[in-house]
């Protein structure tokens, strides 16, 4: 696992990139609950702000290609797979222990405002998984680190807009609203509102196997071996 | 454009096609009311086009996109149009049978629709032309392999019968050497010594004033005589029938009579060994065949060179290309340059003025 522990010695070694990983989150935690949704609103953002740190944490991927160091590990006996696993495993035990942070500081802050906590939490371990999944297929798209990070800020804004994050998706035209249903976000605002009407846990089920379902068509297009 | 379609493979045609019925599955969903189930389908599908696109599936795979179809369609009749997508995997990996599902399903639902069965029937067959563009892909690749193979070993072998003909070359010679050697030795060799002995007893004897003497003299004159017979026999035996060398060249350069020919030679042409003018004389003829076929000369002047370590034959003519040859090397060319690569010379060409050969060849 010399991958995996070199993931946080590397991505800890910046200080910039703790304070990004804490600082928002944290943050998010006190913003009040507004008109809508019926949840303390950092919450209900709280995925796209997911979406950026996997963003943050997966540009490693890209990094990696551009100065050469993917192509050295083909040379090693490290397979391709031990790579993007381990890394992989690294991002999603990072933003774990994040969102476990976020959660908890979310019960302290607002209490009994908090509807369910624990499904709060698998909800956003099942989309931080998606979101790194995103993050990968995306960077595999690109060559420079730059442009494919600052294109990424607009997308992720994008698809808050319209996935009903920013505002409900009935706000929207009608044909909209059926196409939205094909952005991650959408499923992550679904699910968070799911919680905050307090439905059944059972309706969540459609949500988080169609977050999983992306998950794997990210990782399947992200995990393709590019070495330039 | 033809250039990009000429870049067209059976496998951007694949991925193009599986594309195009995932968004056409699409837009079909959005204009149906939204149903959850159509989002996982269609996301199960992509997951799976996108792990065949990504690994090597075996052809049962498509069952189970069959079996997430019709589970689908009790949520979503319209998840029917669904199963063109295995249709067409599996009539593309060539099996059929893997659709049987889907045939069964057609029979058995009760709203089976004829523009239904007709887009199976369309895609299936697209499915086994890709397939089918594919396989030949393949075995075109695989033959062009395989006679790229046996060229490079065919090159190989010729190289190595050139070199074969030049050691060959040589022990000819040597055992034609040895040949020559024996032969003076065995006949000219020993007549020409008993006859210096037969005149050494003659001198001895004409001081003693014997009347042998005059015998001995005859006999050495006799013997001096045979020797000088075998001498001109074996010398004789030696000449080949054929002109070799600078002769043979000329001869060359003589029969040529569409336009004046200005031959020179400068330096010892009986230097060169015999194997090299196996080569001079083809290069010489190539060049002239290559005149009369691809130039219209008004004069031609070979020049041979022949230094102290190389030889250089020059043949220029100053006649312009005709209009339909071609400016590659032709096969004759190709096989003088690798004949003379076998030796360790060259041959080059010029076509800036004229049409210049110059083959170069060492002496050793």
């Amino acid at each position: 696992m010399t991958i995996f522990t070199f993931v946080f010695k590397r991505f800890f070694r910046k200080k910039s990139n703790i304070v990004f990983l804490f600082v928002l989150p944290i943050g998010s935690v006190f913003i009040p609950t507004a008109a809508w949704p019926p949840i303390p609103l950092g919450f209900h953002y709280y995925s796209l702000l997911l979406l950026l740190l996997a963003a943050r944490l997966g540009g490693i991927t890209l990094e990696d290609r551009t100065n050469k160091t993917l192509l050295r590990l083909s040379a090693s006996p490290i397979s391709h797979f031990q790579y993007l696993f381990q890394n992989l495993l690294a991002y999603t035990v990072i933003l774990t222990v994040v969102n476990l942070v976020f959660v908890f500081l979310g019960v302290i802050v607002h209490g009994e405002n908090l509807p369910s906590p624990i499904l709060l939490f698998i909800i956003y371990t099942v989309f931080s998984m998606t979101a790194l999944g995103f993050s990968l297929a995306w960077y595999s798209l690109f060559r420079h680190m730059e442009t494919a990070f600052s294109i990424l800020g607009g997308v992720i804004v994008l698809m808050g807009m319209l996935g009903g994050v920013m505002w409900p998706v009935e706000a929207m035209p009608e044909y909209l609203q059926q196409a939205v249903m094909l952005l991650p976000t959408y499923w992550a605002a679904e699910s968070t509102l799911i919680v905050a009407y307090g439905t059944q846990a059972k309706d969540l089920g459609t949500p988080l196997v169609v977050m999983i379902l992306f998950c794997i068509a990210f990782l399947l297009l992200g995990s393709r071996r590019r070495l330039t | 454009m033809d250039y990009k379609w000429g870049n067209w493979t059976s496998e951007s045609a694949t991925f193009l096609l599986r594309l195009l019925g995932l968004l056409l599955l699409c837009s079909l969903w959005l204009q149906s009311s939204g149903e959850e189930a159509g989002i996982i389908l269609l996301l199960f599908l992509l997951i799976m086009t996108l792990a065949r696109w990504r690994f090597q599936l075996p052809g049962s795979s498509v069952l189970l996109d069959q079996v997430a179809c019709l589970f689908a369609i009790i949520y979503w009749p319209l998840a029917a149009f669904a199963l063109i997508l295995p249709v067409f995997e599996s009539m593309y990996q060539r099996k059929p049978l893997f659709s049987l599902p889907t045939i069964i399903f057609v029979i058995v639902y009760p709203e089976t629709s004829f523009l239904l069965v007709g887009i199976f029937v369309y895609v299936a067959c697209t499915g086994a032309v890709v397939g089918g563009w594919k396989q030949e892909t393949k075995k075109h690749q695989r033959e062009a392999d395989k006679q790229r193979r046996d060229r490079y070993e065919l090159e190989n072998l010729k190289e190595e019968l050139l070199f074969a003909n030049v050691q060959a070359t040589r022990m000819a010679e040597l055992s034609e050497r040895n040949r020559i050697a024996q032969q003076l030795h065995d006949e000219v060799g020993h007549e020409l010594t008993a006859s210096v002995l037969a005149l050494q007893a003659y001198e001895q004897l004409r001081k003693e004033d014997e009347s042998v003497a005059e015998e001995m003299f005859t006999e050495a004159q006799q013997r001096l005589h045979n020797s000088a017979d075998y001498l001109r026999e074996t010398v004789h035996n030696l000449k080949p029938i054929t002109d070799l060398g600078i002769d043979e060249l000329q001869n060359i350069s003589d029969l040529y009579t569409q336009c004046p020919v200005n031959f020179q030679v400068f330096g010892d042409t009986s230097k060169v060994p015999a194997h090299l003018w196996s080569i001079l004389y083809p290069c010489l003829k190539e060049a002239l065949t290559n005149t009369i076929r691809h130039a219209k000369p008004t004069g031609i002047e070979i020049t041979l060179d022949v230094g102290p370590h190389i030889l250089r034959l020059s043949v220029y003519n100053d006649g312009v290309l005709k209009e339909n040859s071609d400016k590659g090397l032709g096969i004759g060319l190709r096989n003088l340059r690798h004949r003379t690569k076998a030796v360790g010379g060259s041959i080059s060409t010029d076509t800036t003025d004229g049409f210049l050969l110059i083959c170069v060849l060492p002496l050793e």
